[in-house]
């Protein structure tokens, strides 16, 4: 349960230095992108290559912090105690920051409880994600209540830190499935940074069923019956046979994953395989049962709002108890005399499949006397309203309501009849069947049992005491039991949903079926207290649990899409937290952010690939990462990188990026006379003297180049002036002579402004005198060569 | 022929490559075998080996029954074996030899990842990696026979073997290098790049019977062919898909025939077969012009050598603007919308796997 603690710990960091500091950003970047395998070498590494990116302007020092992996189970974020204090209250200072930049807006569940020393013991459950996640803080230990299926099962763990049990415990939510714990004593009610304890964060993660490898079928599968009704739009609401069509196509990845888990089930060996997919079996049963009844009663509504024949049919299709019993009696050699016999034939002719009660009495061996022939009349005669879709029946499609009602009345007078007149006296069976035909309330009471759960009840009790039933009038006809199944007979759209969140470990059906019925028009829009309506509450809450998911990710940022008001919101979150492995992932979430226009988080990831390519020693990379996001600041300080390169080696690396720049060079000074300056040698290599010197001055001219390289392009101008023929104008070489008289002033402005300093420092810095020496000489030269030529032309 | 029919089978990971069996030529019957690798599935990826034979081998079946029955089944992918693999999948080769090698692609402290890999007759193997470095291997031999260390500034994205002793890359700043195995310098023989912005380019594949024509697919989504003898810049552009194209292939034995797919959720047919039956239009033409024109003997003997070069130099990949009209393309995966990252195609039968874990089979493509 506990898990690697990734990136993510800095992640936050990275989110808040990012308002504050450019540079300590770089500093967090640099953390971030190490994975937990290679994290201490790099930690290590960092002094010599980095040095310049820490300006202390936050005081985060990185020597401060080194990771520990403290087992299997758990991986910390250590640091040290020296420092620790300072920085962990910056950590939790950011992460407050964090949590009220999102509780501001959404609800979605981030909270911070602290748990004092005194209250060992005592649980502090402030939660407010009641349906996912409850969480109770007991000293050292961390329980956890998942719901999985139906059963509430407890998950407890153990934070492997004595600290907590001394301190007790502070977690605040991360993102998605995601909590942070540390062991935190309490001082006062806003000072933070005074009651550290601990100088570990734990990071705790988990999975909810939705991340088991068949219901991520699901979870795929249902992505594009999603879509596809996003795009059908609201306007349709009225054409009910689309939305039915989606129901179904909901309903059968449904079915496809009962099929695959019940298949695997009958394959599986071992127990400990089984088990989990059992109780998978059982939540995936149930939620094709509520769907289909949701299916007929909110979505696909029959004409007049009559349902019942529908309800037979999900009935039959749910519950084959009655079949199975016939099956066993009709398998024995004398049926009739099965002990399974007649419970068959009631609970058959209780879900009013009274073609299959007739079948089976005509193989009674009674079957041609007096009693048997009445019932099988009366079985015959009764009206059927409407077509149900199962059963081949004759059709009355020009029957009214109040017509049918007065025929059922008189089939059901002749019922009473036979039973007033004690047809069936000579049995008893019969007379049941008989009573069941009439709807007699004792009856449905005596078999109770044999008809199981209350729904089947309450659909039996309708077919023979009130087929008429409307749509509307099924309130009137409940009573309490389960509870979700009841909200849905109420007609309670929200009831429904409400309970089946509570109930259900997943958001997967709350989700996906508020949404239709957020199509088909069903649901009211009712606004939620932090300001979104429920469908897109819970789409948030279901893609953000898909969103934790290492591999799921990509499915969860559809559903922000549709997400109006918060969905942009959470997805930016989101994207900024993913681990970037390779760059193909990279490139990926870049599309996925492009396609968006997410600007920041663009520059942010490029960022993030650009100082990973850096600490890898590939500048060529780096720079096109920079590039590519057009960051300036980041841009220069590679392009800073590959001159110190080139003035250490005395050669260019990376020429195939360097060569091909183009018009993107002039992001930023450093890299256009990066640009330029290479630009120069190629010139100077392929014999281009005059083009080479021009394009010399108009770099120490222009001010391209950097002060601290003026000599280094002095030098580089001395074989020019040294050249047969002559290079430089005259009026070139004065300017060339300004340049290094600057060159001298600022040497000379800078000895007396560190006269001071440098005086305990020893000896101060000596010029290079002779090369300037003989760069003067070599200029002195050249202007007579240049003075001469320049007459000579004119006269000539 | 009968209708493509395509079928998604749904597996429980992001599909990151996909490999059809590779077949001995003489065999009559293609194989029904292909292996996916998939990623970015935590530290549990898989490597999956797939049959998805067209006639059930136990079953028996009467001739009429089994015509009809699988004129209505999906013949669905049946697994074989997996092997579980650390690291993403980047790519794949079936090959028949066992072996490892460790650490092939480094940073300095950092690990880093391998990007593509190219075979050439079976006994030479070429790697690239994000660290530009360009490895290659014998089979036998535990360390790589050469390393090219600095090959590339950039990710090199994808390799492929031109000659015997040629290999091709693309980096991530558009630039398409061609390296001579045999030479001991450490420089690319040829570097071929993109006109303007440096896309990245993620994907290559070579023409199977012309080496010298080869096909590249990048960030943008763009076809670009290139013609090894002659530009330094891509002989065609061709703008395709809106998002990234992470693969592409020549139809082995109808090399008019291309395969492309993209983030975007598309995988498309390229069909130039028509083109190919126009390059010899303008020859026709030219004569026909000629009769018109001139009338005399002469004038049409100046026009004919120019016009037969026209099939000489020219595959229909290569011919200019004037035929571009003449190229089919298919969307083969119309309302996909999760990113297509890998596809094979062997005959008629296009395999593609997609990051919403789907294997998708078309059949009975109808190729020219």
């Amino acid at each position: 349960m506990a898990e690697r603690l990734e990136p993510t710990e800095v992640l936050m960091l990275t989110f808040i230095t990012n308002k504050h500091d450019y540079d300590a950003l770089l500093a967090v970047l640099h953390l971030r992108t190490g994975n937990t395998q290679s994290a201490p070498t790099f930690i290590t590494n960092k002094h010599d290559s980095n040095a310049w990116i820490l300006n202390n302007s936050l005081e985060i020092h990185l020597e401060t912090c080194a990771w520990l992996d403290t087992g299997k189970q758990t991986k910390n974020i250590c640091i040290r105690p020296v420092q620790t204090e300072r920085i962990f209250s910056f950590v939790s200072k950011a992460k407050t920051a964090f949590c009220h930049s999102i509780s501001s807006k959404t609800l979605s569940g981030l909270i911070v409880h602290k748990v004092p020393l005194s209250a060992k013991g005592t649980t502090c459950p402030q939660q407010k994600h009641s349906n996912t996640f409850l969480a109770k803080a007991n000293g050292a230990t961390y329980q956890k209540f998942m719901k999985s299926g139906t059963p509430y099962s407890a998950v407890s763990l153990i934070i492997p830190d004595r600290q907590c049990e001394v301190f007790g415990c502070l977690s605040e939510w991360g993102l998605g499935n995601q909590l942070f714990l540390c062991a935190h004593a309490q001082h006062g009610e806003d000072d933070r940074s005074t009651g550290m304890a601990s100088p570990f964060i734990h990071e705790v993660k988990w999975d909810t069923d939705m991340h088991e490898p068949t219901a991520r079928k699901l979870v795929n599968e249902s992505l594009s019956i999603f879509l596809k009704l996003q795009q059908l739009g609201s306007d349709t609401s009225k054409d009910k046979s689309q939305m039915v069509k989606i129901s179904r196509e909901y309903r059968s990845v449904i079915q496809a994953c009962l099929l695959e888990l019940q298949q695997y089930c009958r394959n599986g060996k071992h127990d400990i395989d089984i088990k989990p997919k059992e109780i998978q079996i059982k939540l995936f049963e149930m939620i094709e049962l509520l769907w289909s009844l949701a299916e007929i009663l909110f979505v696909e509504i029959a004409p007049g709002g009559l349902i019942l024949n529908r309800l037979l049919d999900w009935m039959r299709l749910h519950f084959v108890e009655g079949t199975k019993l016939a099956k066993e009696a009709m398998q024995d050699e004398r049926p009739d005399s099965h002990p399974s016999y007649w419970p068959a034939v009631y609970l058959l002719a209780l879900h009013g499949r009274l073609e299959d009660v007739r079948h089976m009495l005509s193989i009674h061996s009674d079957r041609d006397s007096e009693p048997m022939i009445v019932m099988d009349t009366l079985l015959h005669s009764m009206p059927v309203f409407g077509a149900s879709s199962l059963t081949v029946e004759l059709v009355q499609p020009s029957l009214s309501t109040t017509e049918f009602d007065m025929k059922w009345q008189r089939w059901q007078q002749q019922c009473q009849q036979g039973l007033d007149e004690e047809v069936f006296a000579s049995s008893d069976n019969l007379e049941i069947l008989c009573k069941i035909l009439c709807g007699e309330d004792g009856v449905f009471i005596d078999l109770q049992d044999l008809i199981g759960s209350w729904y089947c009840m309450l659909i039996s009790r309708l077919l023979y005491q009130c087929p008429v039933i409307k749509m509307s009038e099924m309130q009137y006809h409940t009573q309490p039991w389960d509870l979700i199944l009841l909200a849905a007979f109420e007609c309670d759209v929200h009831q429904v949903i409400k309970d089946s969140s509570t109930v259900l470990g997943n958001w997967w059906f709350v989700a996906h079926l508020t949404d239709l019925l957020h199509h088909c028009g069903r649901l009211q829009s009712q606004s939620m207290q932090f300001g979104s309506n429920l469908r897109e509450f819970l789409l948030l809450e279901y893609a953000s649990t898909i969103l934790s998911h290492d591999s799921l990710w990509q499915v969860g940022v559809y559903y922000l899409d549709h997400c109006q008001n918060f969905g942009r919101y959470h997805l930016e979150q989101f994207v900024e937290h993913f681990p970037l492995e390779t760059e193909r992932k990279a490139q990926k979430i870049l599309r996925i952010c492009e396609r968006r226009d997410m600007q920041d988080q663009i520059r942010s990831i490029c960022k993030v690939m650009g100082m990973k390519a850096l600490h890898n020693g590939r500048l060529g990379s780096a720079l096109s990462w920079a590039l590519r996001s057009k960051d300036v600041m980041f841009a220069s300080i590679v392009a800073e990188k590959l001159l110190f390169e080139y003035s250490e080696s005395g050669g260019f690396s990376n020429l195939d990026l360097i060569d091909n720049l183009g018009s993107s060079m002039l992001i930023c000074n450093k890299l256009t006379f990066l640009g330029k300056y290479r630009e120069f040698h190629k010139l100077y290599e392929e014999g281009e003297v005059k083009a080479a010197g021009s394009l010399l001055l108009s770099l120490l001219t222009a001010k391209v180049a950097p002060r601290k390289f003026w000599p280094t392009l002095l030098l580089d101008a001395l074989p020019l002036l040294e050249a047969e023929e002559v290079v430089f104008t005259s009026q070139q070489t004065y300017e060339l002579m300004h340049c290094i008289e600057h060159i001298g002033l600022d040497h000379r402005l800078e000895l007396i402004e560190s006269k001071d300093k440098k005086k305990h420092q020893g000896q101060p810095e000596t010029p290079d005198v002779i090369e300037m020496d003989l760069m003067k000489l070599a200029l002195a030269r050249n202007l007579a060569r240049a003075i001469v030529c320049e007459g000579t032309t004119l006269t000539s | 022929m009968a209708e493509s029919s395509s079928f998604a089978k749904f597996v429980s990971e992001k599909i990151s490559k996909i490999r059809w069996q590779p077949t001995p030529t003489q065999a009559i019957r293609k194989s029904g075998i292909f292996a996916t690798g998939s990623w970015d599935n935590g530290d549990d990826n898989r490597i999956c080996i797939w049959n998805i034979e067209d006639v059930p081998p136990t079953e028996d079946i009467s001739m009429d029954a089994y015509m009809n029955e699988q004129l209505d089944a999906e013949i669905e992918p049946t697994l074989l074996c997996e092997h579980h693999h650390r690291g993403d999948v980047t790519d794949l080769v079936m090959l028949s030899v066992t072996q490892t090698w460790e650490k092939l692609h480094h940073f300095p402290v950092n690990t880093c990842s391998c990007t593509g890999i190219a075979v050439k007759a079976d006994d030479t193997y070429v790697t690239v990696g994000e660290d530009g470095r360009i490895n290659l291997l014998h089979p036998g031999h535990n360390v790589p026979v050469r390393t090219i260390d600095e090959a590339d500034n950039c990710t090199l994205n994808a390799v492929t073997f031109l000659k015997q002793s040629e290999a091709a890359t693309v980096n991530s700043i558009g630039q398409l290098k061609v390296w001579d195995l045999r030479q001991t310098t450490d420089k690319p023989s040829q570097i071929f790049l993109m006109t303007g912005e440096r896309v990245p380019l993620h994907c290559i594949d070579k023409h199977p019977t012309q080496p010298h024509i080869v096909a590249t697919g990048g960030e943008d989504g763009t076809l670009c062919i290139w013609d090894m003898r002659q530009d330094k810049f891509p002989v065609t552009l061709l703008s395709a898909h809106s998002a990234d194209m992470w693969e592409l292939k020549f139809h082995t034995t109808h090399p008019d025939n291309l395969f492309s797919c993209s983030e975007d959720g598309s995988v498309w047919h390229w069909d130039r077969s028509a083109a190919s039956a126009y390059s010899n239009v303008p020859n026709l033409i030219a004569q026909k012009d000629a009769s018109l024109f001139g009338k005399s003997p002469f004038s049409s003997s100046l026009l004919t050598p120019a016009a037969s070069k026209i099939p000489t130099v020219s595959s229909p990949w290569l011919s200019s603007e004037a035929s571009k009209q003449c190229l089919d393309i298919t969307d083969l995966m119309t309302g996909n919308t999760m990113p297509v990252n890998t596809l094979d195609i062997v005959d008629t039968t296009l395999l593609c796997g997609t990051d919403g874990g789907q294997i998708y089979t078309v059949k009975n493509l109808i190729i020219k």
